[in-house]
């Protein structure tokens, strides 16, 4: 790394402001959970002690804590077990299995909470309704309106991310460490057992944090089935405090410290556990050459395993969402021609005020977010890789704290600041914007980080050798050669902004509705064909851009093709 | 959002434009005429020229927009309608007003939400509401669709031996397989825990609480899981109970001989910022034109004589055979957390 | 422990086994011996030994540890590497991050059976053996790289291997670690003769470690012989390079040498040389290859000398001439300090029993 020889004010000042912009939201709650009104009143500690007092409050940290470890422990033992298997078995169908098993990102949450309904309600569900018709009486299976079934919805929802970062240890794991422990007399099992998965500890714990930050935070699935079964959870009571009646922000902010706390706990973890595991970092690993298990007699069980998960993550959910598009009404006797219909889709696509503007919202800020992450993660990974100041230092510390905090624990700290300007932002669609951005900027600039740490300084300096400023490097070297990265990023922030709901269920208002926010009202009414027809229209805005610009960008985790 | 009855798969706009063509042909047709001119004709110029209106509505979907989509293609001014559950609407507005942001012009809802936004209502006298019931206005606010509680079942879980009362829903039989709103979120439900106690006493809410029933948040919530076949049976409300048959879905519902009248309001803002347009609005929702739509639209029963919505009767005929009761919100909202503490004894 | 046989192994790669990685290739690796295998890349050389620890599968052969048959293409014999009780040295070490240095040197013993404290006995007495004593609670990337290697070694030991196999693991040392290193390895193995098989492509390890030299070429064997014999009569214009000897020339055989060795009278641009070597029933007049070291060649200022300068070059402990005679390059080197001029005539004579025959035509 070189440093800087003038520090360039106008970044430095980019830089500050990033680094205030991702912390004020802590200050914030921090200071709404402690204040009797609103910021500016008496300290109290009521809000903190209810949050953990007060019986819904407690039973919400229990079943919290419950669901958290369940979702997270499912969703690591499918996401390591299926990287085991497609990369380092020889199980039939292998690189198949990759793709099956991160299929799941592209579904929209909705759609996977709406399809598990329809197949594991206990009256109408699929599943049941099949299991009745078996068993000859009413019989329920499955049932989704319990803590089981949300912690199965959940783990299948985090079980890709798991996947995505497990897989690619496997993938360059050293294969000279595997063979000098065979050679040294260790069988298949006490290889994996004392050599592979101790060595894959880093992408491990990385991936353990993550779904638990993720689950614990998560916002939807409590908050839909959740509450339909009253699993109150941390998360919807935030909401509830915060949004019905009656309101109790302070108790809301106090009950979101909470979460961040959890959060930023484990973010601390995971950087004391990656550096200490600097020692993990294998030179020069090729993936080729390292051991294949056979699994013999297994291997047509375990695939057909593999492909159940695969079913259950996405393709059935998708079919039923799809099915229930159809349907006049919902119900077991509903399975019939006689009760198909267009109507559905005729109501909501044409009739329905409220579907195109807030499809216009969404589509204008997942554009505008996206663009303004990614721009905004070039600059500032751009002043931390090249400068070696203490402000690039602290920016660089400061970036990782909104990867702490749940979505809505981040949308009470900028409403509980934004509340206070009059004439601000509030209430507009800058301020999601703004918390779009916030939010979402960390992994933006990992993404943009990595990709510019691969080109060669060297590059840069024969630019300047040859006369381009600093700036024109950047525009015709460093730029042009990211770009696939960049078109990767900038088509995972779209993805993600659009179907955003946490950070934005508090920050709304009538004139700002977007595609998540009216997909949350659908729900309530509980119609179900409705709310189907509009999260596959949710389900199609999101995949459209991917469809277009898939093949162009890279997200990180092939190896270098240059 | 509440999604009405499929088969007239929400009023749409020639159905409106229809409804509002044949009430304006009605001096033409020897229909009495409807008091078209009561909206003062310099109100409709200056709302006009304000050229919008916010509606805030807790009333579903297809009578929001039925009766937003009605008012525009009327007078041209675009109604832009923010639908929420009443408590939501609520602490929408009470955090606008606390933050001085005045977005709101209108106002459909139902108690106690509204006596929590009393202190933000303009006293309006419509001319259009004249012809109303004096039990159903007051300076601030008029009722304009009213609505029954009401128990429904599943048609083809339950054969025979359908509820008629509201004893039945102690029956142990039905234990686990029935559902209630949740007071927590409608208040409603704090309404008809007071008359269940003033007709049964204190043991109904132990008995019915022992009788496990399921919560749900909204009325169509409640009614898809009737539907659905997730609950048989439910206290619901009337509307939810017609739409839903409305549909061809297997249900169907009886209205007991004491039952509560919920009732939703039309109200304009005081510090609305556009005040002209929230008045004709106002006007509009109270008239026999706009109560037809809405009351059509969602089931529900009008308070105006003229105004005519069959499916759901009308105020004059059921009151020849229930007895209607009509809730003291001022009395609930101040009982409120010793009525949901009780609730939450009895009822898991 | 005992020996390794290896016999008939075939392995191919690629689309219609177009590239011959091995082509049955058998050797006889003795006990107590080290045999190292010595080629450019690509020769086969990791791949015999690779094979020979379980972490290849050839196509064809058969393949005796000790006395038990580890491969046996033929009848399906396939032991796993884990059962061959061999010791592996890798090039680049491949010590186990999570584990203490004690940690990776017991690695072998742990399905042994051995009581816990006897495995640490074991290990902190090779933790001695190689010079690392009191060390084993330290992690590897405290270690340096000639460090890491004794670990790597001490690993390979502790279990009493039938042999170790070595894969290059002086390559990533610098060059005066690697001569240190080299040292050491011979030191160890005359305290402690094992069985080891190693492969590399420096001819100066061989040379100094090996007992025996198989000079391996495109998956076969080139030449086998000790380092002296490889050295000094290598079979093959390829051996000849490969050992360093730089001037090859061509001959003509002009008859048998008269004497009971096998020296032939031979031709050359430097005139008629007595040649030892493969040669033998070559009959007068036909075409053959020589080679003589620039070291065994002797030059002196000649005015009727058919050789000319073309550069004379300062080596710091010798001199090198090129010079040309004829037409051919010939390189002469020498303890002469002074540089010739460019031009200058010369003759070159080879020392006595300095030029050998080789088989290439």
């Amino acid at each position: 790394m070189r440093t800087l020889k003038l520090e360039r004010p106008g970044l430095a000042a980019v830089a500050a402001l990033a680094i205030v912009m991702v912390t004020y939201p802590v200050v914030f709650t921090v200071l709404r959970a402690v204040s009797k009104d609103d910021i500016g009143s008496a300290f109290t500690a009521e809000w903190l002690v209810a949050a953990v007092t007060s019986p819904r409050g407690a039973e919400a940290l229990l079943n919290t804590a419950i669901y958290t470890a369940g979702s997270s422990a499912l969703a690591m033992l499918l996401g390591v077990g299926l990287a085991f298997l497609a990369i380092r078995t020889d199980m039939p169908g292998g690189r198949f299995v990759g793709v099956l098993a991160l299929m799941p990102m592209l579904v929209p949450p909705f759609i996977l909470v709406v399809g598990w309904v329809a197949l594991a309600d206990p009256g109408a569900g699929f599943f049941n309704i099949v299991a009745s018709w078996l068993a000859g009486s009413r019989t329920t299976l499955v049932d989704v309106n319990t803590m089981p079934g949300i912690v199965w919805v959940t783990g299948l929802f985090l079980t890709p991310y798991v996947y995505l970062l497990v897989a690619a240890g496997f993938r360059n794991s050293d294969a000279t460490m595997e063979e000098a422990a065979r050679v040294s007399g260790a069988g298949p099992w006490k290889l994996l057992r004392t050599i592979i998965l101790p060595l894959q500890r880093p992408a491990l714990l990385a991936a353990l944090l993550l779904v638990v930050i993720m689950s614990a935070g998560d916002f939807i699935i409590p908050s839909t089935i959740g509450l339909k079964a009253r699993i109150y959870m941390m998360s919807s009571l935030i909401w509830q405090n915060s949004s019905s009646f009656p309101a109790r922000p302070g108790l809301a902010a106090a009950q979101a410290l909470l979460l961040v706390v959890v959060g930023l706990a484990c973010i601390f973890l995971q950087r004391r556990a990656l550096s200490r595991g600097a020692r993990f970092t294998l030179v020069g690993g090729k993936g080729s050459g390292a051991t294949v298990f056979a699994l013999g007699r297994m291997r047509y069980p375990l695939a057909a395993l593999a492909l159940v998960f695969a079913l259950c993550s996405s393709v059935f959910p998708l079919l039923a969402v799809g099915s229930m598009a159809f349907m006049k009404f919902w119900a077991p006797s509903a399975f019939s021609l006689a009760n198909l219909t267009l109507k559905n889709f005729r109501y909501v696509l044409f009739e329905y005020p409220q579907v195109w503007p807030s499809a216009q919202h969404s589509l204008l800020l997942a554009l505008l977010g996206a663009t303004a992450s990614v721009l905004l993660a070039i600059a500032l990974a751009w002043y931390v890789h090249r400068s070696r100041g203490r402000l690039a230092g602290a920016l660089e510390y400061a970036i990782v704290l909104p990867l702490g905090i749940p979505g809505i624990a981040l949308g009470i700290g900028i409403l509980s600041a934004w509340i206070l300007v009059p004439g601000g932002i509030y209430g507009t669609l800058w301020i999601l914007l703004l918390a779009y951005v916030t939010a979402h900027l960390p992994v933006a600039m990992q993404f943009v980080a990595s990709a510019l740490h691969r080109i060669h300084t060297e590059l840069e300096d024969a630019s300047r050798v040859a006369g381009r400023s600093a700036l024109g490097t950047v525009l015709r070297i460093d730029l042009p050669l990211m770009r696939p990265a960049l078109i990767g990023c900038w088509l995972l922030m779209y993805v993600v902004i659009l179907r955003e709901i946490s950070l934005v269920i508090l920050l709304y208002n009538p004139a700002t509705v977007v595609l998540s926010v009216g997909l949350m009202d659908v729900w309530s009414s509980g119609f179900y064909p409705e709310l189907a027809v509009y999260s596959l229209l949710l389900m199609v805005l999101g995949l459209l851009p991917v469809a277009l610009l898939w093949k162009f960008a890279r997200f990180g985790a092939e190896p270098e093709r240059s | 959002m509440t999604r009405n009855a499929f088969d007239f798969s929400a009023i749409d706009r020639r159905t409106v434009l229809q409804i509002g063509a044949a009430l304006a042909a009605g001096p033409l047709l020897g229909l009495p005429t409807l008091a078209q001119a009561a909206s003062d004709p310099k109100l409709i110029e200056a709302a006009k020229k304000e050229g919008a209106v916010s509606l805030y509505s807790s009333a579903s979907t297809g009578p929001s927009n039925a009766i937003a989509e009605a008012f525009k293609a009327k007078y041209g001014i675009p109604v832009a309608v923010y639908r929420a559950g009443s408590a939501d609407v609520a602490t929408r507005v009470q955090s606008e007003e606390a933050a001085k942001r005045y977005q709101a012009d209108a106002l459909i809802i139902e108690e106690p939400a509204l006596s929590l936004l009393l202190p933000f209502l303009a006293t309006y006298d419509s001319p259009e509401r004249a012809a109303i019931d004096a039990a159903y206005k007051a300076p601030q606010y008029t009722l304009i669709r009213m609505y029954m509680s009401q128990i429904g079942w599943n048609t083809n879980a339950v054969k025979s031996g359908a509820p008629t009362d509201w004893k039945d829903l102690l029956d142990p039989k039905w234990k686990g397989r029935f559902g209630s709103l949740d007071p927590h979120v409608t208040a409603t439900t704090l309404a008809w825990m007071v008359l269940m106690d003033k007709l049964y006493g204190p043991t109904f809410l132990q008995q019915f609480g022992a009788n496990k029933p399921k919560l749900y948040a909204s009325t169509n919530a409640m009614s898809q899981a009737i539907v659905s076949g997730e609950i048989d049976m439910g206290v619901t409300n009337s509307f939810g109970v017609i739409q839903m048959a409305d549909t061809g879905a297997p249900m169907a519902g009886v209205i007991p001989k004491n039952v509560v009248l919920y009732g939703g309001n039309v109200a304009v803002f005081a510090k609305a910022p556009h005040p002209n347009a929230a008045r004709l609005f106002c006007d509009f929702a109270c008239s026999a034109e706009g109560q037809t739509l809405i009351n059509v639209a969602g089931a529900t029963i009008p308070t105006h004589p003229q105004a005519s919505a069959p499916k759901a009767g009308s105020l004059a005929e059921w009151g020849k055979t229930r007895t209607f009761s009509q809730p003291d919100y001022k009395k609930i909202l101040a009982d409120t957390p010793a009525l949901l503490a009780e609730w939450d004894k009895h009822v898991k | 422990m005992g020996g390794v046989t290896v016999s008939g192994l075939s392995k191919a790669y690629g689309k219609d086994a177009g590239v011959r990685a091995l082509d049955d290739f058998s050797l006889e690796f003795p006990e107590g011996q080290c045999t190292v295998l010595l080629g450019p890349s690509g020769c086969g050389k990791t791949t015999v030994l690779r094979s020979i620890a379980g972490l290849i599968e050839p196509d064809a052969g058969r393949i005796v540890i000790g006395d038990a048959v580890a491969f046996d293409a033929a009848a399906g014999t396939r032991l796993p590497p884990e059962r061959r009780r061999l010791g592996m040295v890798f090039q680049s070490y491949a010590l186990w991050p999570h584990l203490t240095i004690a940690g990776n040197i017991a690695y072998p013993l742990a399905g042994s059976g051995l009581a816990k404290a006897e495995i640490a006995q074991k290990t902190e007495a090779m933790l001695e053996w190689v010079g690392l004593g009191g060390m084993g609670g330290r992690f590897v990337h405290e270690l340096s790289g000639g460090q890491q290697q004794r670990v790597s070694l001490g690993r390979a030991m502790i279990g009493k291997p039938q042999a170790i196999l070595f894969d290059e693991p002086l390559s990533n040392l610098d060059a005066r670690l690697r001569e240190r290193m080299r040292l050491e390895l011979l030191a160890l193995r005359q305290a402690a003769p094992f069985t080891s098989i190693y492969v590399t492509h420096d001819q100066l390890e061989a040379m100094t470690l090996g007992d025996r030299v198989v000079v391996m070429r495109e998956g076969r064997i080139e030449q086998v012989g000790a380092p002296e014999d490889v050295y000094r009569r290598p079979r093959t214009r390829f051996v000849a390079d490969f050992v360093g000897i730089a001037n090859v020339l061509d001959g003509t055989v002009r008859g048998a040498g008269g004497s009971s060795d096998d020296t032939v009278e031979v031709d050359t641009v430097i005139g008629a040389v007595r040649t030892r070597g493969w040669l033998g029933a070559r009959a007068p007049g036909a075409r053959c290859t020589v080679a003589v070291r620039p070291t065994l060649l002797e030059l002196r200022r000649d005015e009727q000398g058919e050789g000319r300068i073309v550069r004379s070059v300062f080596q710091g402990t010798s001199r090198l001439d090129l010079v040309d005679i004829k037409g051919t390059r010939i390189a002469v080197e020498s303890f002469a300090e002074e540089r010739q001029a460019a031009g200058t005539a010369v003759s070159v004579r080879p020392a006595p029993g300095a030029v050998f025959a080789l088989l290439d035509d």
